[in-house]
């Protein structure tokens, strides 16, 4: 039976046509993460969907909302902010303010302000109660990330409306609180994920199922009809509820919303899904049991409860307590609130009856929330925070119903139209059920409430639902639909309207099966039988008609009234009172009984009428009977009679008459009073089997309670369990780490307990006392202790009584020390339960205490006996307050003279003055020391030089102390040190005027010193020098191999000899030779090394120079003996040129002329011959000439014999004769001898400079110059031709050098030279300067030649 | 009479082989120069039958004059003389395509050896066949 409530009103949108109405609205509902799960899921729609988009989302009332500018950015369909009433169109966004409530969406959107104090945190149930109330069917919810609860509430309302609830995954929902909580309901019809969404709401907008919904209740189409039935026994089949007297209007369009859910059209098409698919029928059946409820709904009608029908129950209950019934309970919130009304009531007065509360309903899954009695924080806006607290516990999101309600409350499944109703009921609340069934059941469930409820219950209906059977009920409040039982007889207890169930429909299947078979004989026998034998009915032991025989009817009548079946009623009224006793006897004795024949008139005629009457032999049909009649026709007993009548004997026969009616009357009378006994009977049974059914639904109610309250127990204890189980884990955690934090402290520890009994102990105790894991218990005290700890027992006791710790160092048998730490053991509730003793192994500081105590001892000690140091104490003003021995020794006073004077005594008045005194004090209070080498002055006057420390002394916190001075006379060792110093400065001196780089190495090598010229030569000061740095003034490239070289030397010990560029201060780099020699101690060790380098560079570069020069010379030789070479071989080839070019050809001419000649001769030809001969001899002086100067060129044939002026006058004839070439010639008087091959060579220079001239100078003048300077012999030869750019150099082939470079080389081999001094166009003049002979000819002219 | 044209640097030999060729009844000196240079201009006017040359010239040697009348004038036989007796000379006269090559000290052979390369035959000078 479904207890669906429902808001009657609604029920008027039944009748809107679905052409009229506006677009199917999607409501969307979110709260964290939803702007981007808002969008995904916008996006996916198409812009003509024809549906319109609702978005609330969860946002600050505070500030201003630009969901709808996000929102636009991505989703194709206009988005619009509502902030005022707008027409609810297709294929729009509309975005709820977060600070306004939606007030309606029906054709229009329409905002109310937020109410100041709003009751509702939850928009969004909110807003989907508003779209159910006016789209009902064609509302669709979706729920959306986020969290908390909200919407769950409100889908309830769009599902019961018909409306779609979807929501999105919770798995894939950023937060999914609100999916969980919304599919918690249970009322939720997808999960799907945010893709799938929006194709799945196309498809249900689309599918438009072709079912026409009645205009009201009851009227269906046939075929609908028909249709219907299979769906209802479809629904019994799957789910045991039968639905088949249910509104049709409200079937059809639940029917309607899930063809839509299932995309089919065609209510055939659904019945075919139906049949196919189990949870189909689960998922229609559970939209038509949907239910919505809350807690005191309709506060008008909850407050007239508790006003008028509770006080009033109070009052007038009895010893069966107060009973109430609400019908249709749903997820128990009514049932809840009557509790929760009940309870209060009872808290008011002194008297608390027993209450009960029965709440039942048809759906299972609401029933399990009801009794789980677990709601969301929603329910704050119905339940005052008062009863909130009162009756329920806080948890998570909601509240949880307290026990004591809970207890009062016992939730049953119940079909009110199919199972025994409940009874003795005080107050029955029935509320917007009835509007969901027929109205014929109406009845039936009013006449089932007049059973039910004691005389003078209340009977509460919903707002909109009036009880037509008025006889029954009176109206006690119009208004709150208030009834109360009139207390008139109720019809008979009505057999429960059994719909036929499965398992019966498999009986009638059988039965009808049965009657398919063949007939067999006995059958045909008993037709046989009842057509041709007496008539007969058979009687059940109520004694009810349940057989009649073909002809039976003629022995029956049915009264007037109420149809019957008794056969008492039914038997014709002259066969009555003998059937009944016949009846009554034969099932008394078990046997047959026949009457006697009664007349009865059949259509007038008179017949006889006998009864036999058999009760059933078998023991199973005890009770039952067969009444067969028998019948014979009248007329000879009736004439008999006739006769008899006229015969004289009348009295007789009325007397008969007469006893025979007494005897009847009185046979009336017994059975009437059998009748009244068995009635009472009756009647007390029937009470009893009521009583008993009562018990056994009570019971069954208590044994369902106790099994939750079991079950819930259980949980408990599953908590508890859970929570002992962490505990336990905590327990073993700590444990551990107890055990581990023992260990790692390494400190024996022992615990006692007040008797001293040891109560556990670390391992480390084993090492103090002999204890074992079995001494566990025993007194410590039993215990052999390594300690010498006697008064353990009393310390112990006086931490006891005292509670406060003690601490105390003791010693074991072997000398370790600890320190015994004794407190008080103070378990978890603060009482002292013992003591626990740690020892703490301490030897080490007190070893080193003992240390300390011994140093300090050897250092005073060691203070007494230095006696070579002074060794004093002053405050930080300098008053003595310690001198030792030594400082005795140095200065002469005693400590007893100086204790107490200033410090400032032991300085010579000199720095007393210059304040030195002072000074050193305030700087070792400044810096913490201060230097003190100075003379000091001697008790005797006499002075003491001192090199010594001021330190400062500082106390425990820093401060400075005093100061001490330690000092020791140096007067000795620094007159040596000077004697050295001296020496030093003399080296010193002496190694600074030595211009080698001087240095002196430790004996790993490392400089120690560099002499002044080291620093000035390199420019590094000492600092840069010492330990390496002296290689970085060593040329990069020597260094490497200078190093090693060095490094191996040092290693080897012995002196060594490098030679390496060294850089200047100015960059330059010079040679040195450094040689280094060890200096060695007495055992031969070296000490030190002593080194100098010694600047070699001009030595080295001229050597260089050297070289270089004489590879040039070389080289210059080498051309020059090529040249001469080349130079030969021309002048050969000069000569065998003219040898043939001239000579040879004039030869061959003479030849061949004189052959001619001889040939002319010969033959006596003499004409010719003169000629011929004269010719020839030209040509042989020619050819005279010609040998003639050749030999005068290969070698002037003058030179030999004259001087060289001679020769060169020869050699200007020559030039002048044969090149044309007039030559000036100017010569001094006394010239320096030459020797002869540098003679020669001037004569054949001067004869190459003057072929020049006429070669290249273009004139056929010049001019030569003979005279000498000094001892050299000068010959120039001047032109004023063309001239030339002198070369730079002399260079061999370079052109202008005509031949220059040859001479010049000529004249440097004798060791002369030659000076050119020309330019372009100014002529020329070429010097030749040649040394003067080794023969050392007198510088005469000679004058024997030519 | 067959047209000599006769090439020398010097005056003097020129002098005295055009005297030679005079005797020669069957010879006619048609012209003369004194080197390579002068011989090409003045040949192809001189139109003589076979070419004189020394070998030793200023300038173009006669070897290379040889070269050039070959491929100036194909059918001008010319025969070469020299001071030169060495075989490498005459090698390459012959090579140049040269008809003859006299010695010049076997003076008398200048006409024998004119007349046997006109005659198409190649003369070399008693002195350098050994």
């Amino acid at each position: 039976m479904s207890e669906t409530n429902g808001n009657p009103r609604d029920e008027v949108n039944d009748t809107i046509p679905q052409g009229k109405r506006g677009p199917t609205v999607v409501g969307i509902g979110a709260s964290a993460g939803g702007l981007n799960a808002i969008r995904r899921l916008l996006e996916r729609f198409p812009e003509d969907s024809g549906l319109a988009f609702v978005v609330v989302m969860h946002l600050s009332p505070k500030h201003k909302s630009h969901l709808a500018d996000l929102l636009q950015r991505y989703v194709p369909i206009p988005v619009q902010q509502v902030t005022e009433t707008v027409a609810l169109e297709p294929d729009r966004i509309y975005v709820i303010p977060p600070n306004a409530n939606l007030d309606t969406i029906d054709t229009h959107l329409r905002l109310s302000e937020l109410e100041q104090n709003r009751r509702e945190r939850a928009p969004i149930d909110h807003f989907f109660r508003t779209l159910a109330k006016t789209h009902d069917g064609h509302a669709v919810a979706i729920i959306l990330t986020g969290t908390g609860s909200d919407g769950a509430l409100g889908i309830r309302e769009i599902k019961e409306k018909g409306g779609l609830t979807i929501v999105q995954d919770p798995d894939e929902a950023e937060f999914n609180g609100m999916p969980q909580s919304a599919i918690a309901t249970g009322l939720v019809d997808l999960i799907l994920p945010l893709e799938q969404i929006p194709e799945m709401i196309m498809r249900y907008a689309q599918t438009q199922p072709r079912i026409l919904i009645p205009d009201d209740e009851d009227t269906a189409d046939d075929s609908v009809e028909r249709l219907l039935r299979d769906i209802f026994a479809q629904l019994r089949a799957r789910t045991s509820c039968d639905f088949s007297r249910y509104k049709r209007s409200t079937l059809l369009r639940r029917i309607h919303r899930r063809m839509q859910v299932q995309q089919t059209e065609d209510l055939e098409d659904y019945l075919r899904i139906l049949r196919e698919n189990p949870g189909e029928a689960r998922a229609l059946a559970d939209d038509l049991l949907i239910t919505v409820t809350s807690f005191f709904r309709d506060q008008a009608v909850f407050d007239q409860i508790e006003k008028e029908i509770i006080p009033a129950l109070f009052d007038t209950t009895d010893e069966e307590g107060i009973r109430v019934w609400s019908v249709g309970c749903a997820t128990g919130e009514e049932a809840y609130s009557l509790a929760m009304l009940l309870a209060e009531e009872a808290s008011r007065r002194d008297i608390s009856p027993q209450i009960q509360i029965f709440a039942s309903d048809l759906h299972e899954r609401s029933l399990a929330a009801a009794r789980e009695g677990f709601y969301t924080g929603a329910i704050e806006s119905t339940v005052s925070a008062e009863r909130l607290r009162r009756f329920f516990v806080k948890e998570n999101d909601g509240y949880r119903v307290r026990k004591e309600l809970r207890r009062m409350v016992v939730f049953a499944p119940h079909n009110l139209l199919g199972d025994p109703p409940f009874s003795h009921i005080d107050l029955i609340t029935c509320r917007n059920l009835l509007i969901y069934l027929q109205r014929g059941v109406q009845r039936e469930v009013a006449e089932l409430f007049h059973y039910s409820l004691n005389p003078g219950g209340h009977l509460v209906l919903g707002g909109s639902e009036t009880l037509e059977v008025g006889h029954f009920f009176k109206v006690e409040d119009k208004a709150h639909c208030v009834y109360r039982k009139l207390n008139v007889p109720g019809p008979e207890p009505r057999l429960p309207v059994f719909p036929v169930t499965r398992q019966k429909y498999g009986l009638l299947q059988q039965r009808a099966a049965s009657e398919r078979d063949p007939v067999p004989f006995s059958t045909v026998h008993h037709r046989m039988l009842d057509r041709h034998g007496p008539a007969s009915i058979l009687v059940s032991p109520d004694d009810k008609v349940v057989h009649l025989s073909t002809r039976a009817g003629r022995f029956l009548v049915h009264p007037a009234g109420a149809i019957t079946s008794n056969v008492y009623q039914l038997v014709r009224e002259e066969l009555r009172i003998e059937l009944r006793a016949a009846l009554g006897s034969a099932r008394a004795d078990a046997s047959p009984v026949r009457t006697r024949y009664l007349p009865v008139r059949f259509n007038g005629d008179l017949y006889e009428v006998a009864m036999d009457i058999a009760p059933a032999s078998d023991q199973e049909h005890t009770g039952f009977a067969l009444v067969t009649f028998e019948e014979r026709e009248l007329e000879s007993t009736e004439r008999m009679k006739q006769d008899a009548a006229a015969w004289p004997d009348e009295e007789v026969y009325v007397r008969e008459l007469r006893e025979e009616l007494h005897l009847t009357k009185q046979r009336l009378q017994s059975i009437i009073e059998e009748y009244e006994t068995s009635q009472e009977e009756m009647t007390a049974s029937n009470e009893e089997l009521q009583s008993i059914n009562e018990e056994l639904r009570s019971t069954m109610e208590e044994l369902e309670t106790s099994r939750e309250e079991l079950q819930s127990m259980n949980e408990e204890l599953q908590t508890v369990n859970q929570e002992n189980r962490y505990k336990v884990e905590e327990l073993g955690q700590m444990s551990s780490d107890l055990q581990n934090l023992l260990a790692a402290t390494d400190i024996a520890t022992l615990f006692l307990d007040r008797g001293l009994r040891i109560l556990r102990f670390t391992p480390r105790i084993s090492d103090l006392f002999k204890v074992r894991m079995t001494d566990r218990g025993r007194p410590i005290l039993e215990l052999v202790s390594r300690l010498g700890y006697d008064q353990l027992e009393d310390d112990v006791e006086t931490v006891l009584s005292r509670l406060t710790p003690i601490e105390r160092e003791v010693r074991d048998s072997s000398g370790m020390w600890y320190l015994a730490r004794i407190r008080p053991y103070r378990s978890d509730d603060d009482r002292i339960e013992g003591v626990v003793l740690t020892f703490i192994d301490i030897t080490a500081i007190k070893e080193q205490e003992e240390a300390l105590r011994e140093s300090e001892e050897r250092y005073r000690r060691v203070i007494e006996t230095a006696r070579n140091y002074a060794i004093i104490t002053t405050d930080v003003d300098g008053c003595i307050t310690a001198w030792s021995p030594g400082a005795e020794a140095t200065f002469g006073w005693s400590a007893a003279e100086m204790i107490g004077r200033s410090i400032d005594e032991t300085f010579v008045p000199e720095d007393r003055e210059s304040g030195a005194a002072v000074t050193e004090r305030k700087t070792a209070l400044e810096t913490g020391t201060a230097p003190d080498v100075r003379w000091h002055l001697r008790k005797d006057d006499s002075r003491v030089f001192v090199e010594g420390t001021v330190w400062l002394m500082r106390d425990g916190v820093g401060e400075p102390a005093g100061l001490l001075k330690i000092g020791q006379d140096m007067t000795d060792r620094r007159n040596i040190a000077e004697a050295l110093r001296e020496s030093e400065a003399r080296f010193r001196a002496v190694a600074d005027l030595v211009p080698d780089l001087l240095w002196r190495a430790d004996a790993t090598g490392a400089r120690t010193w560099g002499n002044r010229r080291w620093m000035t030569y390199t420019g590094q000061e000492l600092p840069d020098a010492v330990g390496t740095g002296w290689a970085a003034s060593i040329h990069p490239d020597d260094r490497p191999a200078a190093l090693e070289e060095y490094e191996n030397a040092i290693r080897a010990g012995a002196g060594f000899r490098q030679e390496y560029r060294i850089r200047s201060a100015d960059g330059q780099y010079r040679w040195f030779m450094t040689e280094a020699a060890p200096v060695r101690d007495d055992e031969g060790v070296v000490t030190q090394w002593f080194g100098s380098s010694i600047d070699i560079h001009d030595q080295r570069t001229e050597r260089q120079t050297l070289e270089e020069r004489v590879e040039e010379r070389t080289s210059q030789v080498r051309d020059l003996s090529h040249r001469l070479t080349m130079a030969e071989q021309e002048e050969r080839r000069r000569v065998a040129q003219i040898l043939h070019d001239d000579l040879q050809q004039l030869l061959y001419g003479v030849d061949m002329r004189m052959g001619m000649m001889s040939r002319s001769a010969a033959t006596g030809e003499t004409g010719g011959l003169e000629v011929g001969i004269e010719e020839t001899r030209g040509w042989l002086a020619k050819a005279i000439n010609t040998t003639r100067q050749l030999t005068v060129d290969l070698s002037p044939p003058l030179l030999p014999r004259e001087g060289l002026v001679e020769a060169i006058e020869w050699l200007l004839r020559q030039m002048k004769d044969l090149h044309g070439l007039d030559v000036n010639l100017e010569a001094e008087e006394s010239l320096p001898s030459l020797d002869e091959d540098v003679r020669v060579l001037i004569f054949h220079v001067v004869r190459e400079l003057l072929f020049n001239v006429k070669k290249h100078a273009g004139v056929d003048r010049a001019t030569v110059h003979v005279g000498s300077t000094g001892d050299h012999l000068v010959i120039s030869v001047t032109d004023e031709g063309s001239g030339f750019e002198p070369p730079a150099e002399m260079h061999a082939n370079s052109e202008p050098g005509f031949g220059l470079f040859s001479i010049s080389e000529r004249m440097r081999l004798i060791g002369g030279h030659v000076i050119v001094e020309s330019s372009p166009q100014r002529g020329a003049r070429i010097k030749v300067l040649a040394p003067p002979g080794s023969t050392s000819e007198k510088p005469s002219r000679r004058k024997e030649a030519h | 009479v067959a047209r000599v044209f006769i090439v020398d640097d010097h005056p003097v030999l020129l002098e005295t082989l055009r005297t030679l060729l005079e005797f020669e009844s069957d010879l006619e000196v048609c012209g003369e120069a004194q080197s390579a240079e002068n011989a090409i201009q003045l040949i192809d006017s001189a139109c003589p039958d076979i070419v004189l040359t020394d070998v030793s010239l200023p300038g173009k040697s006669g070897i290379e004059l040889g070269a050039e009348i070959r491929g100036k004038f194909p059918d001008l036989p010319f025969v070469m003389f020299s001071g030169h007796g060495e075989r490498s000379y005459v090698r390459k006269a012959l090579e140049a395509g040269a008809a003859g090559y006299i010695f010049k000290g076997d003076w008398e052979e200048f006409p024998i050896a004119i007349r046997q390369a006109l005659a198409g035959e190649q003369y070399l000078s008693q002195s350098v066949k050994m």
